[in-house]
């Protein structure tokens, strides 16, 4: 089974949306989320897959997201004929009267984190039925003392809850070379307790004055990350929906926005051509 | 004796790294920090976070740099001491921001104009997502208004539609208007397309605005029976220039 494949849509990429090899786009709620915009954030295209992406679910939040926020993130949704809706594993406010972090935390991967973060999950899965709900694996520069590791915490919220998991393979592999363990195994680990998959690439650098990879989503994908999207299409066989490119800065030009989605297709055909 | 459960805890927990981590300070983080950690990654993360902020209200709030010289020094301070709102959206951290500022400063009459300007842009947005299926509609009634205009003293059963966001502001000084307006001024502000309009009423104008407010939709003929303020010309002439402004439309 092919993946769909496409861009997270914003006003730089969409002047290539028409390229072939796109048969997908993903949504970033807050970008659509324009109170002024009249038409549908996608436009008039039909895509065979479009995703709503979110960044203030907040899972790992000690209580539930609010209900008008869920309102309008599954308006965005059925409004743009989406079929799934994602967030990260993580925490964005103390909770429904707090304040906002700004950016989303690891959580500490605790047996209260873990169980806060299933109740929310449950919760956000029984709003949106009919629409599949994705946990993405964020990127951190640091972790807070836990009882297991972000591994094990990502495959008992997967096995717990049933949702699915948005493999954010540079994700894994920022943190893999930041912390320090090898990025197959944790895939190969997870993987089996997926029931469905999304996937995002992205660009990233490594700084020397902080000694640390850094996920920017500013350059155009390396080879160690091709070659890590690879091995997890192969470890994801017949469980991935769609893959989806993020770019939110150092745009490239049009032959590069459109050379870089093609490779995202030309591999995941070579993937499935072996199987 | 009260036991704290571990969600408690867990709660207490989450609270305290917000609220330090929000305003970009992370010495009470450090205690919950994993070994190995390195002593850079929290600065890098929350120093960040702020700065994301602060370039997101400094986008939304570059009008007010024509009023206040130190709005760049302001944003610095107020992502530094006030926290972002939960499930901050859209305007919400710049509306707090302009609360924050009325609290602090004394202003001129200009500068407060021109607070009351940015605050009044950021209500429409604010109000054009809370009333979005209402916004969307009007919004493309009023597409074909002017081909509907022409109708307006033909057709009896033609509805007329008040632009469902609308924000009022009032303005002490000429700092904002176009000459001519006497001050203060009644400033409406409403969404016309992906823009923010303005219009500036004066009395006679607010109390037919006042008048359809209470009405619409209705007809014009409904309306001229019952209007105290004028008469079915003046009616056809405000309702004219209502829809060339997107304040009406037509159904």
């Amino acid at each position: 089974m092919l993946p769909a494949i496409g861009y997270n849509v914003r006003a730089e990429n969409r002047k290539v949306l028409d390229d072939p090899a796109i048969n997908a786009v993903e949504i970033t709620f807050e970008r659509a989320d324009d109170a002024l915009r009249l038409e549908r954030f996608i436009g008039d295209e039909d895509y065979d897959y479009v995703g709503v992406h979110a960044l203030k679910l907040s899972p790992a939040s000690p209580d539930a997201p609010r209900r008008d926020y869920l309102d309008a993130l599954r308006a965005i949704a059925l409004e743009n004929g989406a079929e799934a809706v994602s967030d990260h594993l993580g925490f964005t406010r103390s909770g429904n009267d707090g304040v906002e972090l700004g950016h989303f935390a690891p959580p500490p991967y605790t047996q209260a984190a873990l169980d806060a973060t299933c109740r929310n999950i449950d919760a956000i899965q029984r709003h949106f039925r009919g629409l599949n709900f994705y946990i993405e694996n964020i990127a951190y520069l640091f972790q807070f003392r836990g009882e297991m590791s972000e591994q094990e915490f990502l495959t008992r919220v997967l096995r717990r809850t049933g949702c699915g998991w948005l493999l954010d393979v540079t994700n894994v592999y920022a943190n893999s070379r930041n912390f320090g363990y090898d990025a197959r195994e944790f895939i190969s680990e997870v993987m089996p307790h997926a029931p469905r998959v999304e996937m995002h690439l992205a660009g990233g650098f490594y700084s020397e004055r902080f000694g640390m990879y850094i996920d920017s989503h500013s350059e155009p994908i390396s080879d160690d990350i091709w070659d890590l999207y690879r091995f997890a299409l192969q470890a994801g066989r017949g469980k991935v929906r769609a893959v989806f490119i993020e770019r939110d800065d150092n745009f490239p030009n049009e032959a590069g926005w459109r050379s870089e989605i093609r490779q995202v297709r030309q591999i995941a055909q070579d993937v499935e051509a072996l199987s | 004796m009260t036991v704290t459960s571990q969600a408690d805890l867990y709660r207490e927990q989450l609270t305290r790294l917000v609220e330090s981590l929000g305003l970009g300070r992370t010495e009470e983080a450090r205690q919950d920090l994993a070994a190995g950690c390195r002593e850079q990654s929290l600065p890098l993360y929350a120093g960040g976070a702020v700065e994301k902020r602060r370039k997101k209200l400094e986008r939304q709030l570059e009008f007010l740099g024509e009023a206040l010289e130190d709005l760049a020094e302001l944003l610095q301070e107020y992502v530094g001491s006030v926290h972002a709102p939960a499930y901050e959206a859209g305007p919400d951290d710049g509306l707090q921001f302009l609360d924050w500022l009325d609290h602090r400063l004394l202003h001129t009459p200009e500068q407060r104009d021109f607070l009351a300007c940015q605050r009044a842009r950021l209500l429409v947005e604010t109000e054009a997502r809370v009333h979005r299926a209402g916004h969307v509609r009007f919004q493309e009634l009023w597409s074909v208004a002017g081909r509907l205009t022409e109708e307006l003293e033909l057709n009896p059963h033609l509805m007329i539609h008040l632009n469902p966001v609308r924000v009022r502001s009032r303005f002490a000084t000429c700092a904002l208007l176009e000459d001519g307006f006497a001050t203060p001024a009644d400033v409406l502000f409403f969404p016309v397309q992906r823009s923010v309009a303005t219009a500036v009423l004066e009395a006679d104008g607010l109390a037919l605005l006042n008048e359809l407010e209470g009405l619409a939709p209705c007809t014009l003929n409904t309306w001229s029976c019952v209007s105290v303020h004028s008469d079915r010309d003046r009616l056809v002439e405000f309702v004219r220039d209502l829809a060339e402004l997107g304040l009406i439309a037509f159904a």
